[in-house]
């Protein structure tokens, strides 16, 4: 809980200008491509042409012969001296099939950009000239491309040791033996039976996800002594650790990952653990000299960022006054090759259903999702991991209920979301805290919807169409251990060190490596908010094994609920600590709470002229630690643990406003309007900035990004003029409001926020549009969503010639 | 993705250097840098080879709008920036400035040219429409010495094609001087500012009492590049830009152009987007001609 | 990609079909051929080098001939790889009807582009693709039979819809050198 009271209540909420930003702008970043070591060398991969082959041969002479070209490692090299990718650490505990792989592939190529060798050479031009002289003899192979048919029996395989294309198959509500959940199914269908309004459709969600502007790149450098140091943009470095630890064979002890501090962005696309990782890392081992890979644009286009790719074909029972009852979904979800751990691909949509309730009651659920292997790139994790779609059927569902009904979509979100926290969805999903109805009539005042209803008949005299839509979203608040170690074996606690220094000064270790979201600044204000100092006298570390705590990672919005929570646990801990010590010091009995840590001092707040300033007490405890009270010795540093009880949430609501041109489907958001549950806000700029990005991101998504596969397997977006991203000028102007909720499971109130936030986004924009045509009956049920798809419903329902 | 050997780089400063060094390099081995926004790329994905690069940043003739009596030269390294802070351009040639606002972004526009646009014969790209409708002339220097000059039709020849030679470089558009003549341009793209799916580009001249004399139209966007639109001009010819006119010559042009379907859009959507921008520009392209802001 | 076509050549039957699997004929018709193989009479292998404006690139093709119906028909089928440019697989079907002297050869082709061609090439392949056949055919009718008749354009096509008979629906071959211009 937070308490004002004692806090230096300037740092916590205050819209601080974020310290990473003056070396990230005067070119003083250091970003992995600005590492070098001496003796480096320089790796690129040779790719599959081919979605789908046998590999006959890989003739690597001529490219071995070029000058400057130090090694080329190929799949059955890492076959024989390595072990495959498939460690229990990079394993979910969920029941789906794992099909083995290398850091190279092996005997097939399965997806149009699968890795077949990597050159070692002495510069990265070097490297690229040898590989274009390597000459690979395929055998190529049909590829297998829609889920639909790689689900039916007989289909040929994309694995062949698997017994067929469903990598994982799992119903969500009603029982966990097929018996129970047949009876379920029999009750929820009764319930569909007996309803009064049934709406369905099938939605679909194409293949988006996430571009940051850094790609990856490994730095990995071997010494016999020392064992292995690998530099990884990567979110997770102490997952990645036990990782080459385990492929690599080498003794734990000896490995070291060092995420670089600066990170130009993640957004989970740098979560996974990829095999070029494991090879470069081979390669520095093999060579004795540091290895240095910096993906290209196109590498990363076509091989990862790829993520929605979802099917949902949804139902959902109603009253005729919009009282929802059940919901019922089959979904399915293409996941490529699947071949890419920690997530293998169908963790997204496995959490994206799960989720799929949001942020409603529902008497029953009938949920199930499939999952299919296909020929192409395996999905990564991308902000709004799995839910985007699922999102997007979910609220365009309530808004054809209303539709149906007769009723403003608003009045049925209204009459349906939860009213009373904590809540367990249908799914067994558990919200724990907040006031999901608070945060909606706070947008709603502002939307002033009736005014918006005048203002739409007025333009539609006036042979203008405007439309309003609405959507929200329950978000996870970081990941409990509850639901981490069964879905990604990995727990789900935050850890914090801090360490103070006799000069007053404040060191925090983590070990979650960020990727550029400001954590810095928002952990040296907690801290300073604690003791009473400056955020300009406490360093942050993140992400290196070495020194750090053990963290699951940057995922899921686990800063705000989980690190933030520890960091302030440890804290708290060296409070009690200095306050024992300074009680004893000055002669009186007094517990923490009655000392105030304030403008660089601590204050007996029962007699102010006792206190001391905190740099005097912090260092006569590490410094001369003696005349001690009993029991304590000197020294101040330490590291805690914070696991909430129950996993947590936060919660978000969205209203646009659209106008739509007839004559060209081209549609321009008027308004975008969002209310927040972000708990206590510690930065209230970087969350608003959190949220900027995180809708920007779902417009983007929904509108102008996407990966498109050919019908040979082709992928055929591997440049920014193919995969479109949205830049400023074709986003709107964003109102962002909060009606929070303190967290009552975290010492700060805190809510970890902006990870899921994108999910909203395309059914509130496409329920605009909706809204916004409705005289044309006009019905979105698949994204991307664009004004040429606009203007072919508008032909096809006769509203324009 | 990084370029293949590149043996030579020059940077001369005057363009019979420039042209010279062709001698050493024949049969397209060098190849002009201007802005670099669209060559850069083919040499990074190494879909362009050169042996030598020639920069052309140093030539301070190739750069410069000089507006006369005679009409309006720009240099071929005059940058998009340059077109649209030019004060004089007048309102015959404003299709100019509403092309080269929009390319790309800032940074684009403060790099690339002109020269370089139309040398390059993008399918998409604005500025070789918007030179076609605007009919300029084309001024090229062969490496012998010997000038000549070309009208933009005969220049570009379909996508990536012109009828420059691989000894000859572009060094200027020259565009005649017009009274009561007006253009403009727009585009189409699902991002703002961004390569279009379609563009049209029209210009009118008027006689005294306003009727069009001549018009020029021509699209960008489509599989065969920067066209002119025939059927559609001669309807506009005797009108005084009448809406019912001007739709019904692009109209004419959306059924007749032979429009691509792929990822943006279809075809039908395509000659919808024609219809839509072709009465805006001309609309645009009268009121300017008649001397309307 | 598909294309579907239908041309007139002034030239016997019998002489076109034996033309189009002639190796020394279709290493002249190619444009950009360095060399063109019979590995057997059924399967041939070329080098092809062009350029498209700017853009120049070689590929190695190999094709073989099957249904082989003389002097009626016959199948197609080829892949011509660009090295580090990418790929095309082709498959094309070729019907020869008799018409007195002439012969009315129509093909159907499916092509496949792959590899970095077929992801930064966009609307530039069916163009170049027709724009190839074109010159191809200009070429083997020349050395097939007598010249047309109708005047040739001296260029590449020129912002027109192109007439029937210029229009390139490509046969394999000129698939193979299509690639070649990116």
């Amino acid at each position: 809980m937070v308490d004002n009271t004692r806090d230096s209540v300037s740092w916590l909420g205050a819209r601080l200008a974020r310290k990473e930003d003056l070396r990230l702008i005067t070119g003083q970043g250091k970003y992995i491509a600005d590492m070098v070591l001496p003796r480096m060398l320089h790796a690129i991969f040779v790719r599959s042409d081919y979605a789908h082959a046998l590999i006959k041969g890989i003739d690597i002479t001529e490219a071995l012969a070029l000058p400057g070209v130090v090694a080329i490692i190929t799949g059955d090299e890492m076959r024989t001296h390595c072990k495959s990718m498939r460690q229990p650490v990079l394993t979910p505990n969920l029941p789906a099939k794992y099909p083995l792989y290398y850091g190279l592939a092996v005997d097939k190529v399965k997806f149009h950009g699968d890795p077949i060798a990597m050159i070692i050479a002495r510069d990265k031009y070097v490297a690229e000239d040898a590989a274009e002289l390597v000459v690979v003899d395929y055998e190529e192979l049909p590829p297998i491309l829609e889920p639909a048919e790689a689900l039916k029996t007989g289909s040929p395989k994309v694995h062949e040791e698997e017994a067929d294309n469903l990598m994982f198959e799992m119903t969500f509500t009603g029982g966990t033996t097929p018996e129970e959940q047949q009876n379920h199914a029999v009750e929820v269908e009764k319930i569909f039976q007996a309803a009064e309004i049934v709406v369905g459709a099938e939605f679909r969600v194409h293949r988006t996800g996430t571009t940051p502007m850094e790609t990856r790149g490994v730095l990995a450098d071997w010494s016999n002594s020392d064992g292995l140091l690998v530099y990884n943009t990567t979110q997770r470095p102490h997952i990645d650790r036990l990782a080459f630890a385990d492929v690599l064979d080498i003794p734990a002890e000896k490995v070291r990952v060092i995420a670089p501090r600066d990170m130009g962005g993640a957004f989970g696309l740098k979560a996974p653990f990829y095999r070029e990782g494991v090879v470069v890392a081979y390669a520095a081992r093999k060579l004795g000299r540091p290895v240095r890979w910096i993906e290209s644009r196109y590498e990363s286009l076509m091989s990862i960022g790829q993520e929605r790719g979802q099917v949902n074909t949804m139902e959902v029972a109603a009253t005729r006054e919009g009282k929802l009852l059940a919901v019922r979904n089959r979904g399915v979800a293409d996941v490529g090759t699947g071949q890419i751990g920690v997530y293998w691909g169908f963790v997204m949509p496995f959490l994206g259903t799960v989720e799929l309730p949001n942020a409603y009651t529902w008497e029953a659920g009938d949920i199930s999702l499939k999952v299919a292997f296909t020929n192409k790139a395996c999905l990564t994790p991308s902000r709004a991991f799995g839910h985007f779609p699922t999102r997007f059927a979910i609220e365009r569902a309530v808004d054809m209920v209303a539709r149906r009904c007769g009723l403003e979509a608003a009045d049925v979100r209204r009459q349906n979301i939860i009213p009373k926290l904590p809540y367990t969805s249908v799914t067994g999903e558990y919200y724990d805290s907040g006031d999901f109805l608070k945060v909606w009539d706070n947008l709603m005042i502002q939307a002033d919807l009736p005014a918006f209803r005048r203002a739409q008949l007025s333009a539609r005299a006036d042979g203008r169409y405007i439309g309003i839509g609405f959507g929200c979203g329950v978000e996870l608040s970081g990941v409990a251990s509850e639901l981490m170690v069964p879905m990604e074996n990995q727990p789900g606690y935050g850890a914090a060190t801090v360490r103070l220094d006799p000069r007053g000064k404040a060191f925090v270790l983590g070990g979650d490596a960020p990727g550029g979201q400001g954590h810095e600044t928002t952990i040296s204000q907690i801290v300073a908010a604690t003791f009473g100092i400056n955020p300009e006298d406490i360093v942050i570390t993140t992400g290196d094994t070495g020194v750090t705590p053990f963290g699951s990672g940057t995922i899921g919005a686990r800063m705000g609920s989980y690190f933030a929570s520890a960091v302030r646990k440890a804290c708290d801990e060296l409070r009690e600590k200095i306050t024992h010590v300074l009680a004893h010091d000055l002669g009186v009995r007094a517990t923490m709470e009655e000392f105030a840590f304030t403008d660089g001092e601590v204050v007996y707040i029962r007699d102010t002229s006792k206190r001391k300033s905190f740099c005097e007490i912090v260092e006569r405890i590490i410094m001369f630690p003696i005349n001690l009270p009993e029991g304590e010795v000197g020294g101040l540093e330490t590291t805690a643990f914070f696991e909430a009880a129950k996993p947590m949430i936060c919660f978000n609501a969205d209203m646009c406003t659209v106008e739509v041109d007839l004559r060209t489907g081209d549609f321009k958001v008027l308004k975008w309007l969002t209310s927040e549950d972000v708990g206590n806000v510690i930065n209230p700029m970087i969350v608003d900035g959190q949220m900027h990005g995180a809708i920007i991101q779902g417009l983007s998504n929904a509108i102008f990004e996407e990966f498109i596969y050919n019908d040979q397997g082709q992928q055929m977006t591997a440049d920014f003029e193919h995969y479109k991203l949205a830049t400023a000028a074709d986003v709107p102007d964003i109102e962002i409001t909060y009606a929070s909720t303190p967290c009552p499971h975290t010492p700060l109130g805190t809510r970890g926020i902006g990870e899921g936030r994108p999910s909203a986004v395309s059914g509130a924009l496409c329920n605009a549009l909706c809204d916004a045509l409705s005289p044309f009956n006009i019905e979105i049920t698949e994204l991307p969503i664009r004004p040429n798809v606009i203007w072919q419903k508008l032909k096809a329902a006769g509203a324009v010639t | 993705m990084y370029p293949a050997v590149i043996e030579e780089y020059v940077r001369p400063t005057t363009v019979e250097d420039a042209v010279d060094v062709l001698g050493r390099y024949p049969g397209g081995e060098a190849i002009f840098l201007a802005g670099g926004q669209s060559v850069m790329q083919a040499i990074k994905s190494r879909m362009m080879r050169p042996r030598c690069v020639i920069d052309l940043q140093d030539i301070s003739s190739l750069k410069g709008i000089a507006v006369n009596a005679d009409g309006i030269r720009l240099g071929a390294m005059v940058r998009y920036v340059d077109i649209v802070r030019c004060a004089e351009l007048p309102p015959a040639y404003a299709a100019l400035r509403d092309a080269a606002q929009h390319v790309g972004d800032r940074q684009v526009r403060n790099r690339g040219t002109i020269g370089g646009s139309c040398c390059w014969n993008y399918l998409a790209s604005c500025l070789p429409a918007t030179v076609l409708a605007l009919g300029g002339t084309m001024m090229l220097l062969r490496q012998d010495g010997h000038r000549r000059e070309m009208a933009v039709d005969d220049f570009l020849i379909g996508p990536l094609e012109t009828a420059r030679g691989d000894d000859e470089i572009l060094t200027a558009i020259h565009f005649k001087a017009a009274t009561r003549t007006g253009s403009a341009y727009q585009k189409w793209g699902l991002l703002k500012d961004a390569l279009p799916v379609v563009g049209v580009c029209v210009k009118v001249s008027l006689d005294g009492d306003g009727r069009c004399i001549a018009a020029r139209i021509s699209l960008s966007g489509l599989a065969a590049g920067a066209q002119r639109a025939p059927g559609g001009e001669i309807v506009l010819v005797g009108s005084a830009g009448e809406t019912g006119i001007i739709e019904k010559a692009f109209a004419m042009i959306a059924e007749q152009v032979d429009a691509q379907s792929d990822q943006w859009a279809n075809s039908a959507y395509r000659q919808q987007l024609i219809r839509t921008l072709g009465r805006e520009v001309a609309t645009r392209a009268f009121g300017r001609a008649r001397g309307e802001s | 990609m598909e294309l579907t076509n239908e041309i007139r050549i002034r030239a016997p039957r019998e002489r076109v079909f034996a033309a189009l699997q002639d190796p020394i004929i279709l290493r002249q018709a190619i444009p950009g051929c360095e060399t063109l193989e019979a590995i057997s009479p059924t399967e041939f292998t070329a080098t092809v080098s062009a350029k498209i404006g700017p853009l120049a690139a070689t590929f190695k093709g190999a094709v073989s001939l099957s249904d082989i119906n003389p002097p009626a028909s016959y199948s197609v089928s080829g892949e011509g790889k660009g090295g580090p440019a990418g790929f095309a697989k082709v498959r094309a079907q070729v019907n020869l009807l008799a018409d007195g002297d002439e012969t009315v050869l129509s093909y159907q082709v499916k092509a496949d582009i792959g590899g970095k061609l077929g992801q930064l090439g966009g609307p530039l392949v069916d163009r170049t693709a027709q724009k190839l056949a074109g010159e191809f055919f200009q070429k083997f009718e020349i050395l097939v039979g007598e010249p047309s008749k109708i005047a040739l354009p001296s260029g590449p096509p020129v912002r027109r819809r192109p007439r029937l008979w210029f229009t390139g629906a490509a046969i394999v071959f000129a698939l193979i050198w299509y690639l070649a211009n990116h």
